[in-house]
This record gives structure tokens, sequence and C-alpha cells, in this order.
């Protein structure tokens, strides 16, 4: 049998890949890939794009959105981009892991890979510059752009690795066949999260105008890009059609500035500190090596993207924030030319130097000793480990609830903690109603019992619900009525099931409320059917009678 | 242009061998069987089959840069056909045997359409 060379490259490569695994999931997944409940969810986007891969499981296909998700509504249109879910079930069924666990994985797996395939597009310009490059690109799972992995911005995320892999196969664009690839991971881009094919569409525009500048064979390449986007736009054309009717009609372009996402936390240039200052340099020198005909990918994809990063201040919302996540993979290039350039005037340069650099770069990076948290300015990995928002308490009560209520169960949640999170009350797999904390905690200190409190339903409804009025015409269900509007009055004893916190964290007085209500409940008729430390579910076996006078 | 191919198979046992190691060293808390499986099944869905179809290049991409992208590409088409296939009907919780076929693909191009070396 014959055993590979290993080479001095591959060890590297090797130390590089587990120190991103474990900064970016091991260390998070308290050192373990299985779980018991959603893990490391921390904020409510992570349970919808969960929820979601859980209805299509379900469902069996992503024709329509899950009813619970869309106010009970069982013909939504399902327009969100599908490659994330389908590739997460398939992994689920296969791995064993559960979708929760699966989807995660695979967002941490194939941004690892991203900082790899960076690498070998950077290797083809220059070898030194690629090993000294990627040690910066490990800072994806440091401060805000960790929130992309933690908070939920995976689609986004997984489109951006495929665009990575787009500029992958324009390195090798010279290949016979090349436009088979450029097709099929421009394709998986748009059905990842379109947004980010627009911008890849951007990138290849401003790519050929460099090389029509250049004379680099200009025609030959837009012919292959020709044939490339029209094999995309055939395999693509039904999931286009329903984002056409979706979301470019509820959420088409409109110029606007904004200077933070407002959501979640967003990257900003300057936390890169001394760091930043070097990738204006290398930005700078990047302009003037725009000149040389020699292998230009590295330099056009790293100046495209820092200005992609700053489209927020024309209209691109939160999307031109969601590049900026994977800014130190974009830009590592810049890291890479200057600590190589500079230091290559003064010495006969030898291949160890760059493994050096790359190797104090990484420590540095990864804040190895804790030296880094000592040194003013510098970015560096800082560990976190959370179990995220769902305790096994509540996982308890919403595993019971969809193992053991009707789907088309009335549900309302009373008061807590992490009720205001609506995607995570999507968990329970029922349409959620939810009590109006204010007004249910001033309601229930009036004299008289009163049975009218505001209450709100929740789902994820974006896009206004679409569903098919005739083949290719939309119809939208929240334009067509006005009966889900927050902030009404609503009967309490017309839901079949009745979810409440037993202790509060944020204000022990909380629970008092919902202890007060569910006894009037329970005077009345109503059962609890479940119940542990934290959480209680009660039953109502005679919905809209009177349950507190 | 076989030796290669059975040369390169035995290389990515090698990967799989050293991967499982990797994940139990890294993934201290998580039991060893649990690892086993879910490093097969990377090598299932995603590894195998783009690096098969990714052979059609192999004169010119070196192996490492083939087998990272085939994850890829593997993922793209795989992704792209589950939509589409269970839109038609067919559910998506039987997609687990579509990276067979793909295989099955990557093997037809590996050995057929590849471009063979001209004797020189």
């Amino acid at each position: 049998m014959n055993f590979p060379k290993i080479k001095f490259e591959h060890i590297f490569l090797i130390i590089f890949l587990a120190l991103m695994l474990t900064t970016g999931i091991a260390n998070l997944w308290n050192k373990q890939i299985t779980h018991d409940r959603p893990y490391s969810y921390l904020a409510g986007d992570t349970f919808q794009h969960w929820v979601r891969t859980e209805g299509i499981k379900d469902a069996g296909n992503y024709r329509n959105r899950a009813s619970f998700q869309t106010y009970g509504y069982d013909d939504v249109i399902g327009d969100y981009p599908p490659l994330l879910f389908h590739l997460s079930i398939i992994f689920s069924n296969v791995s064993g892991l559960p979708t929760y666990d699966a989807i995660l994985f695979l967002i941490f797996l194939t941004a690892i890979l991203a900082t790899l395939i960076i690498y070998f597009i950077l290797k083809d310009f220059n070898k030194h510059i690629a090993i000294i490059s990627l040690p910066f690109s490990l800072l994806i799972f440091s401060g805000a752009s960790y929130t992309g992995f933690t908070w939920g911005h995976w689609p986004s995320l997984l489109a951006q690795f495929y665009l990575i892999a787009v500029l992958w196969s324009i390195k090798n664009i010279d290949l016979k066949k090349s436009y088979l690839l450029i097709a099929a991971f421009f394709t998986a881009t748009i059905l990842a999260h379109t947004s980010e094919a627009i911008m890849g569409f951007f990138f290849i525009i401003f790519y050929l105008a460099i090389m029509f500048w250049h004379k680099n064979k200009p025609k030959e390449k837009f012919f292959t890009f020709l044939k490339a986007g029209i094999l995309s736009f055939i395999l693509s054309l039904w999931y286009l059609i329903i984002f056409k009717g979706t979301w470019t009609h509820n959420q088409g372009y409109e110029f606007s500035i904004i200077t933070s996402t407002g959501g979640s936390p967003s990257v900003q240039f300057a936390d890169y500190g001394i760091f930043a200052f070097i990738i204006i340099i290398g930005f700078i020198l990047s302009l003037l090596l725009l000149k040389q005909k020699k292998n230009q990918l590295p330099i056009i994809s790293s100046i495209f993207f820092l200005i992609m990063g700053y489209t927020n201040y024309i209209g691109f919302h939160s999307r031109a924030f969601q590049i900026r996540y994977f800014w130190p993979i974009y830009l590592c290039f810049f890291i890479g030319l200057i600590f190589y350039t500079i230091p290559k005037k003064f010495l006969k340069w030898n291949i160890m130097y760059s493994y050096i650099i790359a190797f104090v770069l990484l420590a540095l990076f990864a804040n190895l000793g804790n030296v880094s948290a000592s040194i003013p300015n510098v970015p560096f990995y800082e560990k976190l480990s959370s179990p995220g928002m769902m305790d096994p308490y509540h996982w308890e009560a919403y595993s019971w609830m969809h193992e053991n209520s009707p789907k088309d169960a009335k549900v309302l949640f009373l008061y807590g903690d992490q009720f205001s999170q609506t995607n995570y009350l999507l968990s329970v797999k029922r349409v959620p109603y939810k009590v109006d904390p204010q007004d249910f905690f001033t309601t229930l200190q009036n004299p008289q019992p009163e049975r009218e409190f505001i209450i709100n339903i929740y789902g994820d409804n974006v896009n206004s619900y679409p569903y098919w009025k005739s083949f290719l015409s939309f119809g939208y269900y929240l334009d067509e009525t006005t009966e889900f509007e927050h902030g009404l009055k609503h009967d309490i004893c017309n839901f079949d099931y009745y979810i409440y916190d037993k202790a509060s964290f944020i204000n022990q007085e909380f629970p008092i409320f919902n202890n007060a209500i569910t006894t009037i409940f329970k005077n009345h008729g109503m059962k609890e059917l479940f119940a542990n430390q934290l959480v209680g579910i009660i039953f109502n076996p005679k919905p809209g009678e009177d349950c507190v006078g | 242009m076989l030796d290669r191919l059975k040369q390169e198979l035995t290389q990515l046992g090698i990967i799989l061998v050293g991967s499982i190691i990797l994940f139990k060293l890294i993934f201290l808390n998580e039991p060893l069987g649990s690892i086993i499986r879910i490093i097969l099944s990377i090598f299932y869905i995603f590894i195998i089959p783009g690096y098969l179809m990714l052979y059609y290049w192999n004169a010119k991409i070196e192996f490492i840069e083939r087998t990272v992208l085939g994850i890829a590409l593997s993922g793209a088409i795989l992704g792209v056909v589950s939509y589409y296939i269970a839109l038609i009907g067919l559910n998506v919780n039987f997609h687990f045997i579509l990276p067979l076929l793909l295989i099955l693909a990557g093997f037809y191009i590996a050995l057929i359409k590849t471009p063979h070396p001209q004797p020189k």
C-alpha cells in the first residue's frame, strides 16, 4: 500500500483545522456534538431555522411552511431559501444527530472549510501569502463575527461558503467544463441565501471588468460565465419565481443608510484593532497590484468584499453586515500580503519564515496562554461556552406539548422569561399565542376578575404569508385580513393549553401572577397535565366557557 | 489512471481514520461510536461523492484541494436535487439514498468520463 508523503503544509493545515474546530464548536458545545436539546442557540433566529427544518422534515418537502409557523394557514408557500434545511435533514437522518445539532454543526463545518478554500485560492497566487493569511480567518469565531453563528445568520453563512466556492471555481475558469463548477456553486448560493448570489453577480461583473481592462481572455471568460449563468438560472428557476413573488415583493430594494443591524451585534472595521491598519495598507497595496496581469483573483475578491461590507450605506441593509461576518476570511489576504511583502524586502525568504509568522499569528488570534488579552488593540478569540436559551425544563415541556397535544391546539403562553422571543415560542410546534406581560400584570391586579387580556398571536410572518392564487400568481394572507392585529383584547378562556413559568430570573414577583391565574383556572375545572420545577402546562377541557369568574 | 484513483481512495481512507481520531481528541465528551457515525456520514454525504465528481479535473487540481471542494460540490448538488425531488413528491426523509446515487455517478465520471492522459 502506498502511504502518502506527509508534507509540513499538511501538518500546518491539520493544526489549523484542529484549532478552528476547538475554538468554533468544541468549546461552545462543551466538547460534545450530540445534545439533548437545542444547544448554544443564543437568539430567536436560531430557533426560526431549526423549527423550519423540523417543519420540512415532518411534511417531507418544502412546498409550504409548517402551519404552526403561519398562524395556522396550511398553504403558505415555502419561500425561504431551502438548501440548508434539506442538507440538515439528510445529514441528521444519516448521522443520527438531532436536527438542531445537525444544522448548526453543518454551519460550523462549512465555515471552517471556507477558510481552507480561501487558502487554496491564495496558494495559487503565492504560497507564502496563503500560509501567513490563514490564521486571520480564525477571527470568524471572535466578537461580533461569532454571533453570525450563535444568533442564527446561518443561511447567509452557508451562502457565503458557496460564494467562496464560486471564487474558487473562477480561479479554475480556464479548465475544461469549468462552467459546470461555477453553475453548481452559484445555484447553491441562490438556494442557500439569495442576497449573497446577488453579491456574487456583482463580483462577476467586477471581475470581468478587470479582465477586459487587462485583455486577459475576456471573451472566453465572458462566455464561460454566460454558460454557467444560463445553467444556474435553469436550475434555480422555480425557486427564483417564488423569490420574486415573495421576498422581492415584500422586501425590495430601497435606498437607506444604516450603521448597525439593530437586531444583532454588527462587525465594525475598528474591531480588528491594529490589524485594521494593516488591512488598510494591504488594501492600498492591492489597488496598486491591480495593474499587474498575473493571477488577480485574491486581489479582486479582497477589494470587492471589503467594499461590499460597506454597502449598508447604499441600501443593502443587514445584507452588508452579514458579509462582514466573513470579513476575516475575505480580508485575510491583506494581512498575508503585508506580513510577507515587507519583511521579504529585508530577508532572503524561506518557507519556514512563513510558517513561523503563521504560527505566531495563530497563537495571537487564538489567545494561547492568554497573551493577546494583555496586548492592546489585538483582536483575539474569547472562549464562549453556553447552553443557550433552551433549558432542559422548557425543552421537556415543549416536547411534551408536541407529543401530546393535537396539531391544531390553541396554546397560550402566560409569563416566561424567554417568551419575548417569537421564534423561541415556535419550538412548541403549535401556533403560539402570548399574553402581553404588562397588560397581564395590570389586569390581574384589578379587584374584579376579567376574561379579556391583550393576547397576540406569533409566527414567522415575513412576506405577509404568501400563497398561490393561481399558477404563478401570488396572494398574501396578512395583506387581506386584520384578524391578527396585535394589541387587542381577547378572551383568555378561549385556549386549549396554557404554558407558564413557575420561576423567574428577571423578577421573582412575575411568577406570582402566573400562579394567581392558574389557581383560578384550576378552580374552574382545568387540569395541570404537565409540570416540572420550572414550567407548567394546564389543559382547558372547555375552551370558551368561563374560566375566571 | 485506475492506479491513481486507487491510491487516492487509500488516502481518503487515511483521512477518514485521521478525522475520527482528531474529532475524538477535540470532542472529548462525545462517545466514540457517535463520532464514527458522524464522520462516516460526512464521508458518505459530502466527501466521497464530491471527490469522485471532481476527479474529472484530477490532472489539474491536486488531491487535497479536490477533496475539500468536493464537499462543497456534493452539498450543492445534493441540496438542490433534494429540494426539487421533494417538491415533486419524494419525501425528504428518504433522501439518504441520494448520496449513494451521486457516488455511482461519481464513479461513472471518474472511470469513464475523465480524460485519460495521452501517452508520451
